[in-house]
């Protein structure tokens, strides 16, 4: 059973190795892997739905109200839900706020993490695992998820 | 005793899998002819033992996948995952070239993929959809991919897919 349980670690890391090489050393693994939530929902603080715009198949989650579309428009409006609706300057530790890293290309939104209270960053990568890592930078790269676009922020939870 | 074919001492079993096409058709069988520890084994001279042992496949209870389908089939995951499976977005996921090609299979990758899906969940349901065109589809109502998935994987049961 232990052995089993090693077994699927390394098949799991083999995974984010094989899709995200840059991030190779660099990164703590913090859960198993999901189809049931993506980087956008981990990063709002939710873990029961997979954030996508509206399409013919059942399953999916998208905040009602808001175009079915994944562009920055609606995307900034999703954020917008969970109340990070001010722009931050940057990714220093700010008291009192989360703080959410938006990533993307030329296309768009590609990724989300999240800060944590000790300035590093928690990430879901996709149907892969969520992952602790202590830079931005790792997760850059055209095959990666570009760079980052902008930051958000919205007053603590714990803080209120 | 006169060693044949079918008489071997040793034998070396294969689930699920396909024989190789130098064999013969007709060439399966589905049990060993002496299991190792049968006491008739020790009555066997040396040299009525044959040097090779023969290679048993086991025929699957499910209907097969020919080889090469699964041989595809697995290397267009491999490619599919490799290159989106740290991305979010359904649709970059599902234009994915490797995808596409899994979708172009046609019918016959509907068991390959419900069994992918049974090791190791992921966004299949778009392709599902697509090769089960003109059915309601089983995972309506579900709340979560994970309940989807579920929902696919008995529909995939009931059909005889898994």
């Amino acid at each position: 059973m232990i052995k089993s349980a090693i077994y699927q670690d390394l098949l799991d890391a083999a995974d984010v190795v094989d899709s995200l090489p840059n991030i190779v050393g660099k990164y703590k693994r913090t859960s198993d892997p999901s189809i049931k939530y993506n980087c956008l929902a981990h990063a709002v603080g939710v873990d029961w739905g997979w954030f996508e715009p509206p399409n013919h198949l059942p399953g999916y989650y998208w905040p009602p109200g808001i175009d079915a579309e994944w562009n920055d428009k609606t995307i900034k409006e999703v954020l917008s839900r969970f109340g990070y609706k001010e722009l931050a300057d940057g990714s220093d530790l700010e008291e009192g706020y989360d703080k959410i890293a938006v990533y993307g290309d030329t296309e768009g939104p590609t990724h989300f993490a999240r800060q944590l209270p000790n300035g590093s960053w928690s990430s879901k990568l996709g149907e892969l695992i969520d992952v602790q890592h202590d830079t931005l930078e790792c997760l850059f790269g055209a095959d990666h998820y570009g760079e980052i676009l902008y930051y958000v922020k919205r007053k603590s939870v714990q803080s209120k | 005793m006169i060693c044949t074919s079918n008489a071997m001492p040793e034998t070396i079993q294969y689930g699920h899998r396909s024989p190789s096409p130098s064999y013969p058709r007709g060439w399966l069988r589905t049990t060993a002819s002496w299991p190792i520890g049968d006491p008739s084994h020790s009555r066997v001279s040396n040299k009525d033992r044959c040097a090779t042992p023969k290679i048993i496949f086991h025929i699957p209870k499910k209907p097969s996948i020919p080889a090469l389908d699964e041989a595809v089939f697995q290397h267009l995951v491999s490619q599919w995952r490799k290159e989106t499976a740290h991305q979010s977005i359904l649709t970059k996921k599902v234009m994915h070239p490797a995808y596409q090609r899994i979708i172009g299979m046609g019918p016959r990758a509907i068991p390959l993929i419900l069994r992918e899906m049974n090791r190791r969940p992921g966004h299949w349901f778009w392709a599902l959809d697509a090769l089960t065109q003109g059915e309601e589809s089983p995972a309506t109502g579900s709340k979560d991919l994970e309940e989807a998935t579920e929902a696919w994987l008995t529909w995939g049961r009931a059909k005889n897919y898994l």
